[in-house]
């Protein structure tokens, strides 16, 4: 048997607005509430509402057959919360015909793993609470921002208990391996690794309606009979992507809907196929081994690795001066001032920063809503210093 | 193959970037042609700059004052009925009487000089060096058509090259005698210079120039769409040929050390609406209101230097403005080497060379977007000429974010080496080579 993991990712962070010079000292409202509001607005009403609406009449049409997971970050629920609260109802519906699982992640979907296990940690609980909290839901796996992964990141993760983790199937770490099996993280034997196959991810998130490409036009009895080749050779076919793939990334018009509402049945077709929630698999199939990953990997960029975050010397300052506030922002108490903070890690902020201008800097630039990536820092250093003196501020008038 | 180029300006004789543009064509066209004839209006003192080049003196040339007649004649109000089409915009200035004006100017300019001919020699042919033209820089250039245009007869070529609106008369008058393709090389419009209130002959001349052209060089993708929005030119017509720039650093470059602790921000160019100077000043008052700590060194002349010394005097930061005048290359330099940020704030910029300098001396750049060599750069700043805020803030961003600065320049250096004129003359030379084909 077969299993089909699908994962797709829900995201929107807090954009800052275009804080200049003279905002600082001045001005604590960083961020971009008219941009914010209309960017989820937007996505709600091409993506998020309608390919719920069709996904729950999936779920009901084939009687708990087709089976998927999401990982909705803090910093959306928080949007949906305040401009669209019946996008957060209908995931709620969604989770709630038992068919779909939460999985756990940061709350502000930042790369605090890379600077502070502590902040790391405090962020996956927060985010743990927020998913019971909206959705009486208890998470039992992870996978972290970017699905950025590493051994060390494994082991953190198991001691918090998660039983099944994700990680991209970047080619320098797989090597000879398939993506198609479960993988146990290195020294961690009783937990399961999912590795996404970005072949056929990659084909409906970014391929689906590039023309010169030679799988164009995708149908679904096309993509499943790609899937069917693996009977016999492979347990599972992680297929990750960003949830915007369903009428943001690829428009209403390229199809998209129509190859989603077919792809179950087209699956299914084959007597040896069935779809699985992440935390399912561990049960039904064994670990083929151990994966040894020292160095990070990511979904990202052609690289897979940590450089559409970190990769220049502004991504590096601008990390180095928020975490080197860790301590004085802890030490304030003020719960306002430490979720202001943490909502300054979005791994966003740093992305859009990014000066590879070779091909995926087309990608960096589709998503950043500033002209450059200098723009982007700019701005970034100019709310640091407003945040700076008033985190100082506080330090002083806590310590009198 | 044998080119024929008209230039207006060339070294020595420079006073702006149309002289070291054609004088870079020429250097770098030399060894891929197998003659170049570059037409000037005064002979030149460097005759045998390079091997192949000869660079001829459209003075030395004779022509009949008939021959001079109906060339001007060819650029008159009458002769343009057939494609006159007026900018859609509409502009305070009303452009008919601008125009007759002009016309009237230019007959009575016709006329005075063909009287001042007739005095020196009753001869058909005169050698009209020693007339004075006045202030009409029009007449200048149709004697400059009716002289250069003869060069077509006397040396054999395969194409002609004109550059700006200035040679645009002569290339056509020399397409008349061999018939040869004509590329219009277009620097700098009227737009450029003037923005609406566009002196309408010159449209004329540049309209008809680029309509009729076998084929159009821009400097830039901005000047493209400038002609193509106003000049209502076919987008297929126009081969975008962006400059080069060449490093020219003088070898004591580290003696110059900056003698204030002051950061200083730097204007260099002309100073003239265009350009936007005032938009500097008044990111310059921004950037003072926050701190003084900062120095504003605006070098250059025009005709905004009073209004602009006023205006600073007037907000009470005089003390903060140092204004240069026109500098020399020697000047130039040292004010590169002290400068912590450079600015250029265009309105309408077809190119724009001097801040590739700026980078080459290590001084990044804040450009505004209206400007051709933004095209070609990714390491620098980029900002809305009309966005003072924005503007002051990406200078106070360059005085304070040392990463900034450094990340700017290191991958500035992987950028300069492709902005060269090999790289532009060898696509100028494939352009000559299709059209001949």
């Amino acid at each position: 048997m077969v299993s089909i993991i699908f994962y797709f990712q829900v995201h929107q962070p807090f954009r800052l607005k275009n804080y200049n010079f003279f905002d600082i000292g001045k001005d604590t409202l960083y961020f971009d509430d008219v941009k914010n509001r209309e960017v989820l607005l937007k996505v709600a009403q091409k993506c998020y509402l309608p390919t719920n609406k069709l996904l729950l009449s999936l779920i009901k049409q084939h009687e708990g057959r087709f089976k998927l997971s999401f990982s909705i970050t803090g910093t959306v629920i928080e949007q949906f919360k305040e401009y669209a609260p019946e996008v957060l109802d209908s995931f709620k519906a969604l989770v709630d015909t038992g068919c779909v699982e939460i999985l756990s992640e940061t709350f502000y979907h930042s790369l605090a793993f890379l600077y502070s296990k502590s902040e790391f940690i405090e962020q996956v609980l927060a985010h743990k609470e927020l998913i019971r909290k909206e959705f009486s839901y208890e998470t039992k796996t992870f996978r972290n921002t970017e699905l950025i992964y590493n051994n060390a990141l494994a082991r953190t993760v198991n001691d918090l208990g998660f039983k099944t983790i994700l990680a991209e199937g970047a080619d320098h770490v797989m090597d000879w391996r398939s993506p198609n099996y479960l993988y146990s993280p290195k020294d961690c034997p009783e937990m399961t690794l999912l590795t996404k196959n970005y072949q056929l991810s990659d084909d409906i998130a970014f391929r689906f309606s590039n023309q010169s490409w030679e799988g164009y036009p995708l149908t679904s009895e096309k993509f499943a009979g790609w899937t069917h080749q693996f009977a016999g050779n492979g347990d599972v076919i992680n297929l990750f992507m960003d949830y915007e793939t369903f009428g943001e990334h690829q428009w209403k018009d390229t199809g998209i809907f129509n190859f989603l509402e077919h792809l179950p049945s087209s699956i299914l077709r084959h007597s040896d196929f069935q779809f699985l929630m992440p935390h399912e698999a561990g049960d039904q199939y064994s670990s083929v081994g151990e994966l040894d990953v020292h160095h990070f990997i990511s979904w990202a960029d052609e690289e897979r690795d940590l450089s559409a975050w970190r990769s220049n010397p502004l991504q590096f300052h601008a990390f180095q001066r928020i975490y080197a506030l860790e301590q004085h922002v802890m030490k304030s108490q003020d719960i306002e001032l430490i979720h202001m903070w943490r909502l300054l890690q979005t791994s966003d902020h740093f992305y859009y920063m990014c000066t590879k201008f070779a091909a995926d800097g087309d990608v960096h630039k589709y998503f950043s809503p500033y002209g450059s990536p200098y723009d982007a820092y700019i701005a970034f250093q100019n709310v640091l210093a407003d945040f700076e003196t008033r985190v100082a501020n506080k330090v002083v008038s806590y310590c009198g | 193959m044998r080119v024929l180029m008209y230039g207006w300006e060339f070294p020595p004789y420079i006073s702006g970037g149309l002289g070291v543009a054609c004088y870079n064509i020429a250097k770098y066209l030399d060894p891929l042609v197998s003659k170049l004839y570059f037409v000037l209006p005064r002979s030149s003192v460097n005759q045998d700059l390079f091997s192949k080049t000869s660079l001829l003196g459209a003075d030395r040339s004779k022509v009949s004052i008939d021959r001079f007649s109906s060339v001007t004649e060819t650029y008159r109000e009458d002769h343009f009925e057939k494609l006159r089409i007026l900018p859609v915009e509409s502009s305070v200035t009303p452009y008919d009487k601008q125009y007759s004006e002009l016309s009237e100017q230019v007959d009575s300019m016709v006329e005075l000089m063909s009287k001042q001919l007739k005095l020196f020699s009753d001869a058909e042919e005169v050698a009209p060096l020693n007339v004075d033209f006045g202030d009409s820089m029009f007449m200048q250039v149709m004697m400059y058509a009716a002289q250069a245009a003869c060069f077509a007869t006397m040396y054999e070529h395969d194409m002609i090259h004109a550059h700006d609106w200035l040679t645009i008369p002569a290339a056509f008058e020399a397409k008349k005698y061999s018939g040869k393709p004509v590329v219009v090389h277009i620097h700098a419009t009227e737009y450029d210079r003037s923005g609406s209130s566009m002196n309408q002959l010159i449209y004329q001349i540049e309209r008809y120039g680029v309509h009729s052209a076998d084929k159009v060089v821009a400097v830039s993708h901005y000047t493209k769409n400038i002609l193509i929005q106003r000049y209502g030119l076919s987008a297929d017509k126009i081969e975008v040929v962006h400059n080069g720039v060449s490093r020219k650093m003088s070898s004591q470059t580290s003696v110059f050390k900056k003698r204030i602790s002051e950061k200083i921000i730097l204007y260099l160019g002309r100073l003239t609406f265009q350009k936007g100077p005032d938009y500097f000043i008044k990111a310059a008052r921004r950037v003072l209101d926050y701190r003084r700590d900062v120095r504003f060194v605006i070098a250059g002349s025009g005709d905004m230097m009073p209004w602009l010394m006023e205006q600073v005097t007037y907000w009470g930061l005089g003390d903060y403005f140092y204004f240069t005048g026109f500098l020399n290359d020697a000047l130039v330099e040292r004010l590169f080497c002290t400068s912590d940020v450079y600015v250029l704030p265009s309105v309408s910029e077809p190119f724009g060379i001097a801040p590739l300098e700026a980078l080459y001396y290590g001084v990044p750049v804040v450009l505004s977007k209206t400007s051709g060599v933004s095209e070609v750069l990714n390491h620098v700043l980029k900002v809305d000429f009309w966005d003072v805020d924005d503007m002051a803030n990406k200078m106070l961003a360059l005085v304070d974010y040392q990463p900034l600065r450094q990340h700017l320049m290191c991958g500035v250096s992987d950028e300069l080496p492709k902005i060269n004129w090999e790289l532009a003359t060898q696509k100028i030379f494939d352009l000559y080579t299709k059209l001949v084909r």
